[in-house]
């Protein structure tokens, strides 16, 4: 069994009036050791929203509604670090005591924008120190060696663990959270659009980190962002996410060269490729806006932009299939 | 595409650009008569723009690109230099009715449309401010006219559907449309755009690239494209200046610079683009650290601490741009 096995999860938001929105619907996928999975679709699809509902960490009009989360873990059953906890748990059924052994101990994430969330009158190595000695349970020492530890990894030299967040560059900070989230030496980090407002060169920087963790920790990574290029750049695995459903599920050879989803087609076209023979003059650009959770169609999440749709597609919602073993597609158009 | 620019008709020139902010000594520095120190943000920039070009300016954070674009629209004093904008020198225009009359051809477009937009104003108020300030309108039938037309300039249709909203009820990439409808309204010459989609879905993105692209084709607008990411750029502009800290390192034609770049630190961002198939991964030509602080600048060819192909001769000798084909400069001591 995969490192972490989400089956179904589907998570709803509950508005004043007490109307479930479906934010996340029947999405499943599996991550195995050392590998990446790449959570792909425009803001609002509910990439997040999985993230939230398979930590446990929703807001408080968050619910799960259904789905499981499966943890195989990977160390010694009785090991003393993790209390002794069985191999395999779903982490939605355990209690929030329990829950805490897993999340940022096991599984960490770094949110989006979390480089502009350092305390700004704390120094860098102290906030990071933090997580170690609460989780740990270890004294300021052991915790200031786990810190230079740490630093280096994600390339920081240590005389910086003494400075403060402002003198520090955005891609710094970025290093700074991540190196955060390995505090507990996890063997899942999920990072929330860790590039975005960064640029080429310091995106290109932290990529190489993301690479270089994976290959010396084993690391296995969730990269949930918009931008396809950081996706084909480190993924193995692709998660096309449209309306809080599964678009299509591949591995990123297939996604990038064999897509058979038409959101999927769509964005490949709207991504911007310097190396393609002939530069298009103008970008394919998807006509419309991803569908708001409170006015989501009746069939179809995509149909309202679709360019090849048919009648059914207005009223029944394609069920995800296999069209080759490993190849995943919603779409009542792709039929084998 | 390349007809519509009219080579001959210079619309923006800039010369010798330099632009200094004074660093601060502190009560000590100032007592102890400490040297007054300086950041460097544009040190010696110069550069032409035909008539209905898009000049795309392409750099790292810390390159001097968006201070030369706010020295081109007087918004920031230059140290030395000249800017001349259809034959009339933009610092030398101290007052303030002429400023205002420059500044009518001339309108910027900033990266963030969440934070650029006055979250207690409609759409109409927001687009219609400029004719106010400008006194460009006699009558309310006029102003309703003319922001509706930049609204539908910009591509938000029906115009008349957009007027009582409010930004917050508006989708990222609507948002960026208003704020180009503002500066449209006013019927520019020079549209400066600011990293306009960085902030943007990818989905979005060509679309207001696109209607940047419109604007020239239709309206002979010249466009100055500022952005980090080369690859935006090679879509929609004419020709491509890459900047590092303060100076033009390399430009030309884009399609030459892309296809043939010669500077090593355009070489370099040329690599890390990321390319949209894992089967044409390549070898990221990374490089280490960050811009140096552009106070204490590294003697010599100013990238020669972070370039691979750095030689001794680097470190002494300050590169000038050259000419290395047609309209193809590069400022770099090993080409």
């Amino acid at each position: 069994m995969a490192l972490l096995e989400v089956r179904n999860l589907s998570v709803d938001y509950l508005t004043d009036d007490g109307t479930a929105l479906h934010a996340v619907e029947d999405v499943s996928f599996s991550l195995e050791q050392a590998r990446s999975l790449g959570l792909v679709g425009e803001s609002g699809c509910g990439k997040t929203t999985t993230m939230l509902g398979m930590l446990r960490l929703l807001p408080a009009e968050g619910r799960i509604v259904s789905g499981e989360v499966r943890y195989r873990s990977l160390q010694n059953a009785h090991s003393p670090r993790l209390g002794g906890v069985p191999r395999e748990v779903d982490l939605l059924r355990l209690s929030e005591r329990e829950m805490r052994k897993y999340r940022w101990n096991r599984i960490a994430i770094v949110f989006q924008g979390a480089m502009n969330a350092l305390n700004p009158v704390r120094r860098v190595g102290d906030q990071i120190a933090e997580p170690i000695m609460l989780h740990g349970a270890v004294d300021r020492t052991t915790a200031s060696e786990r810190v230079v530890e740490l630093l280096e990894l994600v390339g920081i030299t240590p005389e910086m663990a003494r400075q403060y967040p402002h003198q520090y560059s955005g891609g710094m900070r970025q290093r700074a959270m991540t190196a955060m989230a390995l505090a507990c030496s996890p063997d899942i980090l999920i990072a929330d659009e860790p590039t975005t407002a960064l640029d080429v060169m310091i995106q290109a920087q932290i990529l190489d980190l993301f690479q270089h963790l994976q290959e010396q920790l084993g690391l296995s990574i969730i990269l949930v962002t918009h931008d396809l290029g950081v996706v084909a750049e480190i993924c193995d695995d692709v998660l096309v996410m449209y309306g809080g459903r599964t678009a299509e599920y591949a591995s990123v050879d297939t996604i990038y060269n064999e897509p058979l989803h038409p959101y999927t087609q769509r964005l490949m076209e709207a991504f911007p490729d310097i190396d393609s023979p002939a530069l298009k003059t103008s970008l394919a650009s998807i006509p419309g806006y991803p569908p708001p959770l409170d006015a989501l169609p009746a069939g179809c999440r995509f149909e309202p932009r679709c360019y090849c749709k048919s009648d059914i597609c207005a009223v029944e919602s394609p069920p995800l299939l296999a069209v080759k073993p490993g190849h995943y597609v919603a779409c009542h158009q792709v039929r084998d | 595409m390349e007809q519509k620019v009219r080579r001959d008709e210079i619309i923006l020139q800039v010369s010798n650009l330099r632009t200094l902010f004074p660093v601060s000594r502190g009560v000590v520095g100032t007592l102890l008569f400490n040297p007054r120190r300086h950041v460097h943000a544009v040190d010696g920039v110069s550069f032409s723009v035909a008539k209905g070009e898009i000049l795309g300016l392409v750099g790292e954070s810390g390159s001097g690109k968006t201070t030369t674009a706010l020295n081109v629209l007087g918004l920031v004093e230059p140290t030395e230099g000249e800017i001349l904008f259809n034959d009339q020198s933009v610092p030398a225009l101290t007052h303030s009715r002429e400023r205002l009359g420059l500044r009518r051809q001339m309108q910027i477009i900033f990266q963030d449309p969440y934070e650029s937009l006055n979250p207690r104003q409609t759409v109409f108020a927001t687009v219609a401010e400029p004719l106010e300030v400008h006194r460009l309108v006699k009558s309310r039938e006029e102003k309703v006219e003319r922001v509706k037309a930049a609204l539908n300039a910009a591509g938000l249709k029906p115009p008349e559907t957009f007027f009582d909203r409010y930004p917050q009820e508006l989708s990222g990439g609507q948002r960026q449309r208003v704020v180009i409808a503002g500066a449209l309204v006013l019927n520019p010459q020079l549209l400066v755009a600011d990293e306009p989609v960085s902030m943007l879905d990818v989905s979005i993105r060509a679309d207001i690239l696109n209607l940047l692209h419109q604007l020239r084709e239709e309206r002979g607008i010249t466009i100055l494209y500022i952005t980090h990411d080369l690859a935006t750029a090679a879509y929609f502009t004419d020709r491509v200046a890459v900047m590092y800290l303060g100076r033009i390192v390399e430009i030309g034609p884009t399609k030459t610079v892309l296809s043939d770049p010669r500077h090593p630190y355009t070489q370099a961002l040329l690599s890390v683009i990321p390319v949209p198939n894992p089967r044409r991964r390549r070898k990221r030509m990374i490089l280490t650290g960050e811009i140096p602080n552009p106070i204490d600048l590294p003697s010599g060819c100013r990238f020669h601490p972070r370039c691979p192909a750095a030689s001794d001769q680097c470190s002494q000798t300050e590169p000038q741009l050259q000419s290395v084909g047609a309209n193809h400069r590069v400022a770099c001591l090993s080409v």
